[in-house]
C-alpha cells in the first residue's frame, strides 16, 4: 500500500486570455503548460512519484487536461467537479485563495477513492524547484498531523530588474491579503494562522497556546505554498464538517484544535466549551514533571498520539503562479529550470540572420521572425509571426501571435491569436486573446480585452485552491 | 589575598562592573514570617552558607567587582552578617552596604540609592529578593547592554531571563509571581509590550506586527531571572516617577512613554544555563535542593566550603572572633565553615557528625556539623543544620531544618521548613509547606496541615525601631572598623538572645493547644495586615497622621503583593467588597484562618491596633446601618472611581458619565447618591494610593484632589442653584467633620472657604444651614461633646468671617 495519495488541484480558470477552452493548468510557460511544473515536483520525491494521482478539474477542462495528460508518461485519474463561473468572476478576493469554489467540497467528492494513510494536498500552480525531501522526512520523523509549505514573500521576482517590477496591464493594485503565521522555530510548529481580514486592530493570542508554545515568532513574510501533507485521520473530520474550504476555514481552526491540545472531532460539531487557564501545577518539588514529559516524549513505546502540525520554510525561490507579475517572472525562470528537471535545453538555439535574439530567449515551433528584429528576455509561443524591424524586450507571447512590421514591445503579455499592427508602441500591457491592436497605437499599462469593464484583468488565474 | 590585589590593581572608576542587590521581596506575606525567623530571607540558609553567600560567589564569578547591597528593614542582620563573613576581611572593597530604612519598595531603595550619587555607569541590578543563583557568568550581560546601546541610544535596560520549555507551569522553578508575558522584535530584542496579568487572550496591535523588518516574538513565562543590566538614566526615571515602586511598574511606564520619552528597553533570554532568583519560599526550598543535586556546579557545597577555607583559619586568628560566636547562633552558623564531605547519591557531610549505622540517608541529603541523626532515621532530600538530633526512626523528606533543632522519635516531616531551635516531640507528622518559626514547640501525637506557618513569639524581632535608631548611623560608615563594630555587636546580640530567651516568648504567647498539643507551643501565624484590613480605611482616619503614613504604606505593600509566601497566586482578591465581607474574603486562600485563639491575643502591637481602631469603626458602622449595603459599596465604587480620576487624570466628562452610570447599577436614591458622592469627595484623601508621599496631611491632599478633579464633581452635581442639594453636601460634610475631627474637623475653616472661593458653596446656603444648626443646637437637638468643640468654634469662626465679608461686599456694591 502507497504512502500517500496525491490530489491536486487543476480547475482554475484562465483569465488571461478569457479563452475558457484553456484552463490554468495548461497555460504555458516557457512552452510548457503549467502542470508540467507541478508534475515534475510530484516526480522528483520518490515516494510521491508511485503514488497514486487525482487530478480534480471541471468539466470543461477536462478534455483539454486529458489530452494534454495522455502525452505524458503517468498514470493519473481525472475527477471532474462542477464549476460555478458565476461565483468566480469578479469576486473580491480573487487573489485570496481558496473559498470560492469550495475546496473541500470538491474533495468530498474523491473522498472515497483516497485509500492510503496520508494525503498531498496541492495546487498547479507553484513554480519553481521544490525539494520535498525535507517536508515528507518531518511528516514522517514527527508522525505530524500536518505538514504545510511555507514560501516567502520576499521570492516574488526579487531576482528581476527593477524596472520589470511595473506590472502589465491596467493599473490595479495587487496586494496579498497579509496573513499572520505563529511559528515555534525550535520546532517548526505552526501554532496559528490568522487572516488580517478576521482581525480587527489586534492579533490575540489565546494564554494556552501561549503556555505550551512559550517562544513563537508571528511572522508576516510568508505565504502559504498549498502544498499539504495531511493525515487521513485529520482530512476525515474535515471531509465529516460542514466547512466547504480547506486552506481558509478548516486549516486555521485545525491548527488551533491541534495546539491546544483539544480532539478535532469538536470540528465537526462545534462545541463552545473554552479551556480554561493552564496554571502552574502544584506538586512536590522532588517531582520532575518537565523531566518525566521529556522522558515521555522519547519513549516510543507510548501509544499516545503524537501529531502536530509542522512547517517548513523553503529557502529556494518558490512562488505561486497567481498574478501577472509571478506569471512574468515564471516565465523568465522556466528555462532554468526545465533544464535542471529534464536536462534539456529549451533556449533558443538557432542563430538567423539579420535577427538579434538574445540567448534567454525561448522560442516555439513554426516561428517566422522578420529581418533586423531584436528580440530579448522573452518567450515567443508557437505559431508565431513576427515581422520585420520589431524590437521585443522582456515579454511572453502566447502562440499564433502576429506581430506586423516596426513594432516595439516592452514588459507585456500578448495572448494567443492577437495581432498588433504595424508601428505599435506596447508597454507594460496585456493584450488578451483574439485581439487586434490597430496600427500606430500606444499602448501604456492598458489592458486591450473582449469586455471593456473587466476590472480584474489584472489577475491572469482564479486561484481555485 | 592574590586576588584582592588584582581587582585593586585593575581598578579603574569607569570600568568597573558594578552590581546592586535589593535584598527585600517587598513581599508582605514572606516579611512577616520571616521577622519570626529573626533572619531576613536573603540570608536564610542554604547547604551550608546563606543564599546571599551563594549570591555574592555568583558575582565574584562573574568578575563583578563592586556588589552594592541595598538592605531595607532588615540592614541591621545583614550588616551583621556581612561584619563576621570573611568577604569584607578578603575583598575590603567589594562589598557595601546601603540601609534603606523607610524604602517600601524597590522604587523607594533605588531613590535613595540614586541619592548616593555613586553610580555613574551602567550596573546589573538584581531585584526580586536580590538573590540569584547562576552558574553563568554575568559580566557578559554589560556587553550586551553595550551593544544594544550602540544600535540603540535610547535604552536604558536590558532585562534578563532563562528560557524555559513547553510545560513551564510543571517547571519547578516557575512560580506564580513570575507570570510573563512579553513580546519583543526576534532580531534586536527589543522589549514592545509586558504584563504580568493573567488574561485569558493577550493581544498584539496589528500595526506593530507590520512594522518593517520586525519580526514579534511571543516569550511567555519565561524564568523570570530578576536581574537586569541598567543605565544610569533607570535610577532618574525612579527618582522623577513616584508611581514607579516595581520595576514591573517601571518596564510599563517606559514602554508606555515611550513615544515621549524615547527610552527603550532591550531583553536578554539565556537558553542555557542554571538560573534561580530566591524570592519566595518554594524558591527557596528548590534553591536548597538544586545546589544539593549539583545542577549549580560550581557552586556547589564542598567547593563553596573549600573557597571559605582560609577563613577557619582566620576566625581562629581574629581574637574577637570567638566571641561572636558564642553569642551570636545565626551569624556563627555562616561565619563556621567546616569541611564538607561530598558522599555519593549526593550526600554532604560537614564537620563531624554523628550518623548511626542503621539510619537511611537516601540521596541529596546535606547534614550540618555536629548533628545527630540516631537509628531508623529515614532522610531523602533535605538539608539539616548543625546541631540537629533527629530522633529514632523519624523520616525527613524534602525539608530544611536549620540549627539546633531537635525532633523526637517516629516523626514524619514533608516538604517544610524548621527554623532555629525548634523543638519537636514524638510522634508528630507535618504536612507540606509548612514553616516552624524560631522557638517553636510542637507537642507530642500532633499532626500539622498542609501550609500552616507556626510562630512562637509575634514580636517582630528585625524591625524593632528603638535600636535601629542608633545602628543606623553607624551602618552609613565603611564597616571596616572592627573593633567599633564589634562592640555594637556584643550589644545587639543580647538583644537578641534576650528575645530568644524561652521565658519571654512564654510571656508573649498563647499557644494553640489545638494544633501544637499540650505541651507544644507556638500559634498559627495570622498575617497582621490581614487582620488590619477590615477597617482599612476607616482606622487611618482615627490615628494621628505619623500613624497614618505607616499604615498606607502597609496597605500599599499588600496591594503589591498579589502572591502569598510561597509564590502562589491569592485569588479573587477583591479589595473593593472586602469591607463587606471580613470573613468570606480570599477563600481560596489557605492559611487565612482565624481561630478562636485571636481574641486572647495579647500582643501589644495587635492591640494597640485594634483597641485604636475599635472606636472608629464602631462608629463608621453605626453610620454605616442606617445605609443600605448598596449605599456603601456604592461608596466604595465613588471612591475608587474618584481615585483612578486623579492618578489617572481623567476628564472630569468621562468621570461624570461613568459616575452617572454607576447610580442603576447600585440603584440609589438621588440623595444617596449625592450624599455618597459627598462623602467620596471628602475620604478620598485617605486613600493609599493618593495620600501626598512627601507630606502626609489631610488638607493639602485634599487640595490637591479638589483642585484636579472633585470640585468639578461637586459642582456638577451639588449645583449652587439647588437648594437640597446643597443642603446634602452641607450636611455630609457635617457628619464628616464631626467623625473625624481630628484630620478633617479642624479644618473645616480651609474646607468651607475653598468651596466657597471655587464657587462649589454659596454663601446663602451656607448661612441658612448653620441658621438650622443653630436651632437645633439651641433647641438641645444636637449635644455637642467636648471633643466637638473645637469643630464648631472653628465653624463659627469661617460663619463670621463669611458675614463680614459679605457685608464688605455690599459695601463694595455701594461704592460702584
Amino acid at each position: 500500500m502507497k504512502e500517500f495519495t496525491i490530489i491536486l488541484y487543476a480547475g482554475g480558470n484562465n483569465r488571461l486570455t478569457t479563452d475558457l477552452s484553456l484552463p490554468k493548468s495548461l497555460l504555458p510557460i516557457g512552452n510548457r503548460p503549467l502542470i508540467w511544473y507541478t508534475l515534475q515536483v510530484i516526480q522528483s520525491h520518490s515516494s510521491l512519484a508511485s503514488s497514486p494521482l487525482i487530478i480534480l478539474t471541471s468539466g470543461q477542462y477536462r478534455q483539454a487536461l486529458d489530452d494534454y495528460l495522455s502525452t505524458l508518461n503517468i498514470t493519473y485519474e481525472i475527477v471532474i467537479h462542477r464549476q460555478h463561473h458565476d461565483s468566480t468572476s469578479g469576486g473580491e478576493d480573487q487573489q485570496q485563495t481558496s473559498d470560492e469554489l469550495g475546496t473541500l467540497d470538491v474533495l468530498r467528492l474523491c473522498y472515497s477513492r483516497i485509500r492510503t494513510e496520508s494525503i498531498c494536498l496541492l495546487t498547479c500552480d507553484l513554480f519553481g524547484k521544490v525539494n520535498l525531501t525535507p517536508l515528507i522526512n518531518m511528516f514522517r520523523v514527527r508522525d505530524a498531523s500536518l505538514c504545510m509549505l511555507l514560501l516567502k514573500t520576499t521570492t516574488t521576482s526579487s531576482t528581476t530588474g527593477k524596472d520589470s517590477l511595473v506590472q502589465p496591464g491596467q493599473k490595479a493594485k495587487f496586494t496579498a491579503e497579509p496573513e499572520y503565521y505563529t511559528i515555534d522555530q525550535s520546532s517548526n510548529t505552526i501554532t496559528s494562522i490568522r487572516l488580517k481580514a478576521d482581525l480587527d486592530e489586534y492579533l490575540p493570542l489565546r494564554q494556552n497556546i501561549l503556555a505550551k508554545y512559550p517562544r513563537t515568532l508571528i511572522r508576516t513574510d510568508l505565504v502559504d505554498g498549498h502544498l499539504y501533507l495531511i493525515k487521513k485521520s485529520c482530512l476525515d473530520v474535515a471531509n465529516r464538517s460542514t466547512y466547504s474550504s480547506f486552506r481558509k476555514e478548516f486549516l486555521p481552526k485545525m491548527i488551533r484544535q491541534i495546539a491546544i491540545d483539544k480532539p478535532l472531532e469538536d470540528l465537526i460539531f462545534p462545541a463552545n466549551n473554552r479551556k480554561p487557564m493552564m496554571r502552574q501545577k502544584t506538586m512536590d518539588l522532588d517531582d520532575h514533571g518537565d523531566l518525566s514529559r521529556i522522558l515521555e516524549q522519547y519513549d516510543c513505546d507510548d501509544n499516545q498520539i503524537r501529531g502536530g502540525c509542522y512547517y517548513f520554510i523553503d529557502d529556494t525561490p518558490l512562488f505561486r503562479v497567481k498574478h501577472v507579475l509571478s506569471y512574468l517572472e515564471a516565465n523568465r525562470q522556466a528555462s532554468s529550470l526545465i533544464s535542471s528537471y529534464t536536462n534539456e535545453d529549451i533556449t533558443f538555439k538557432d542563430r538567423l540572420e539579420q535577427i538579434q535574439i538574445s540567448s534567454d530567449c525561448v522560442i516555439g515551433d513554426g516561428h517566422d521572425i522578420g529581418k533586423k528584429t531584436t528580440i530579448k528576455r522573452t518567450i515567443i509561443g508557437k505559431n508565431c509571426r513576427i515581422e520585420d524591424k520589431c524590437k521585443i524586450i522582456n515579454c511572453v507571447l502566447l502562440d499564433n501571435i502576429h506581430v506586423k512590421e516596426g513594432v516595439t514591445l516592452q514588459n507585456s503579455i500578448l495572448c494567443s491569436r492577437s495581432t498588433i499592427g504595424s508601428k505599435c508602441e506596447i508597454q507594460n500591457s496585456i493584450v488578451c486573446s483574439n485581439q487586434q491592436v490597430e496600427t500606430n497605437k500606444k499602448l501604456n499599462c492598458e489592458t486591450v480585452s473582449a469586455i471593456s469593464n473587466e476590472s480584474t484583468g489584472y489577475m491572469i488565474y482564479d486561484d481555485e485552491q | 589575598m592574590g586576588k584582592q590585589t588584582n581587582i585593586n590593581s585593575d581598578y579603574r572608576e569607569e570600568e568597573r562592573l558594578t552590581c546592586v542587590l535589593v535584598l527585600d521581596s517587598f513581599n508582605s506575606y514572606i516579611n512577616e514570617i520571616v521577622s519570626h525567623t529573626t533572619l531576613p530571607l536573603c540570608l536564610w540558609p542554604v547547604d551550608g552558607q546563606s543564599l546571599l553567600d551563594y549570591t555574592i560567589h555568583t558575582l565574584m564569578r562573574s568578575g563583578i567587582q563592586e556588589i552594592i547591597l541595598l538592605a531595607t528593614s532588615n540592614s541591621y542582620e545583614i550588616r551583621t552578617y556581612l561584619m563576621n563573613s570573611h568577604w569584607l576581611k578578603t575583598y575590603p572593597k567589594l562589598i557595601r552596604l546601603i540601609p534603606c530604612k523607610d524604602a517600601r519598595s524597590l522604587g523607594d531603595c533605588l531613590k535613595d540609592l540614586e541619592q548616593e550619587n555613586i553610580i555613574n555607569n551602567h550596573f546589573l541590578l538584581i531585584y526580586g529578593n536580590g538573590t540569584l543563583i547562576t552558574n553563568e557568568k554575568l559580566n557578559n550581560l554589560f556587553n550586551i547592554h553595550k551593544e544594544n546601546i550602540k544600535k540603540d541610544k535610547n535604552c536604558i535596560m536590558t532585562l534578563v531571563y532563562r528560557q524555559l520549555e513547553s510545560n513551564q507551569f510543571e517547571h519547578p522553578s516557575f512560580t506564580d509571581d513570575q507570570h510573563l508575558y512579553i513580546i519583543r522584535d526576534s532580531n534586536t530584542h527589543r522589549l514592545y509590550d509586558y504584563s504580568k496579568e493573567y488574561l485569558d487572550t493577550y493581544e498584539i496591535p496589528l500595526d506593530l506586527l507590520e512594522k518593517p523588518n520586525v519580526t514579534i516574538e511571543t516569550l511567555y513565562c519565561p524564568l523570570d531571572c530578576h536581574l537586569a543590566v541598567c543605565s544610569t538614566d533607570v535610577l532618574h526615571l525612579f527618582k522623577d516617577n513616584f508611581d514607579f515602586l516595581t520595576i514591573n511598574e517601571f518596564v510599563k511606564g517606559v514602554l508606555r512613554d515611550e513615544e515621549i520619552a524615547g527610552h527603550t528597553i532591550y531583553s536578554y533570554l539565556y537558553e542555557t544555563g542554571y538560573f534561580l532568583s530566591v524570592h519566595n519560599l518554594r524558591l527557596y526550598m528548590k534553591a536548597t535542593f538544586d545546589i544539593l543535586r549539583r545542577w549549580s556546579y560550581p557552586l556547589v557545597p564542598e567547593i563553596i566550603a573549600s573557597m571559605h577555607k582560609p577563613l577557619v583559619s582566620s576566625t581562629v586568628t581574629t581574637p574577637t572572633s570567638p566571641q561572636i560566636k558564642s553569642n551570636d547562633s545565626y551569624t556563627s552558623f555562616h561565619n563556621m565553615s567546616y569541611p564538607i564531605v561530598y558522599d555519593k547519591h549526593n550526600i554532604y557531610k560537614q564537620g563531624d557528625i554523628q550518623l548511626d549505622r542503621l539510619s537511611n540517608i537516601q540521596k541529596d541529603v546535606f547534614i550540618g556539623n555536629k548533628s545527630q541523626i540516631l537509628s531508623g532515621v529515614c532522610i531523602s532530600s533535605s538539608l539539616i543544620g548543625q546541631n540537629c538530633i533527629i530522633g529514632k526512626n523519624s523520616r525527613i523528606e524534602n525539608s530544611i531544618i536549620w540549627n539546633h533543632v531537635q525532633i523526637g522519635e517516629n516523626c514524619h516531616i514533608k516538604n517544610s521548613i524548621i527554623c532555629d531551635n525548634v523543638l519537636i516531640r514524638n510522634n508528630v507528622q507535618i504536612n507540606k509547606e509548612c514553616i516552624l518559626c524560631k522557638g517553636v514547640i510542637i507537642g507530642t501525637n500532633a499532626q500539622l496541615k498542609e501550609r500552616i506557618t507556626i510562630i512562637a513569639s509575634n514580636s517582630i524581632t528585625s524591625t524593632k525601631p528603638m535600636d535601629d535608631v542608633e545602628i543606623d548611623e553607624d551602618i552609613q560608615l565603611p564597616p571596616v572598623d572592627f573593633k567599633r563594630s564589634n562592640s555594637k555587636q556584643s550589644r545587639s546580640s543580647t538583644r537578641l538572645s534576650d528575645k530568644s530567651l524561652p521565658s519571654s516568648i512564654e510571656e508573649t504567647i498563647t499557644s494553640n493547644i489545638d494544633l501544637v498539643g499540650s505541651d507544644g507551643l507556638g500559634k498559627e501565624l495570622i498575617f497582621s495586615f490581614l487582620h488590619e484590613h477590615q477597617t482599612k480605611s476607616f482606622q487611618a482616619t482615627s490615628d494621628d497622621d505619623d500613624d497614618d503614613d505607616d499604615e498606607d504604606d502597609d496597605n500599599d505593600e499588600k496591594l503589591l503583593n498579589p502572591f502569598d509566601a510561597w509564590g502562589y497566586r491569592i485569588e479573587n482578591k477583591d479589595l473593593s467588597i472586602d469591607d463587606n465581607e471580613d470573613n468570606n474574603e480570599r477563600p481560596s486562600k489557605p492559611f487565612v484562618k482565624q481561630p478562636s485563639i485571636i481574641s486572647d491575643d495579647d500582643d501589644d502591637d495587635d492591640d494597640d491596633e485594634t483597641s485604636g481602631t475599635s472606636g472608629s469603626s464602631t462608629a463608621t458602622e453605626s453610620h454605616r446601618t442606617d445605609d443600605e449595603g448598596d449605599v456603601s459599596e456604592f461608596q466604595e465604587e465613588v471612591i475608587r472611581t474618584l481615585e483612578r480620576a486623579y492618578l489617572q487624570k481623567l476628564k472630569k466628562e468621562n468621570i461624570i458619565v461613568e459616575l452617572n452610570m454607576l447610580k442603576p447599577t447600585y440603584d440609589v436614591s438621588p440623595t444617596e447618591f449625592d450624599q455618597s458622592i459627598t462623602r467620596a469627595v471628602f475620604l478620598l484623601p485617605f486613600e493609599k494610593k493618593i495620600t501626598n508621599i512627601e507630606k502626609p496631611n489631610y488638607w493639602n491632599t485634599l487640595k490637591l484632589t479638589m483642585d484636579q478633579i472633585t470640585q468639578d464633581i461637586l459642582k456638577n452635581y451639588m449645583k449652587t442653584t439647588n437648594e437640597e442639594a446643597q443642603m446634602t453636601l452641607l450636611n455630609e460634610l457635617d457628619l464628616i467633620c464631626l467623625k473625624f475631627i481630628q484630620p478633617i474637623g479642624e479644618r473645616i475653616v480651609n474646607i468651607l472657604n475653598y468651596l466657597y472661593e471655587k464657587d462649589v458653596l454659596v454663601e446663602e446656603w451656607i448661612l441658612k444651614w448653620y441658621k438650622n444648626k443653630q436651632e437645633k443646637i439651641q433647641k438641645n437637638e444636637l449635644v455637642i461633646k467636648p471633643e466637638e468643640k473645637i469643630y464648631y468654634d472653628k465653624l463659627k469662626q469661617f460663619i463670621e468671617w463669611l458675614q463680614n465679608a459679605e457685608s464688605e461686599d455690599d459695601d463694595d456694591d455701594d461704592e460702584d
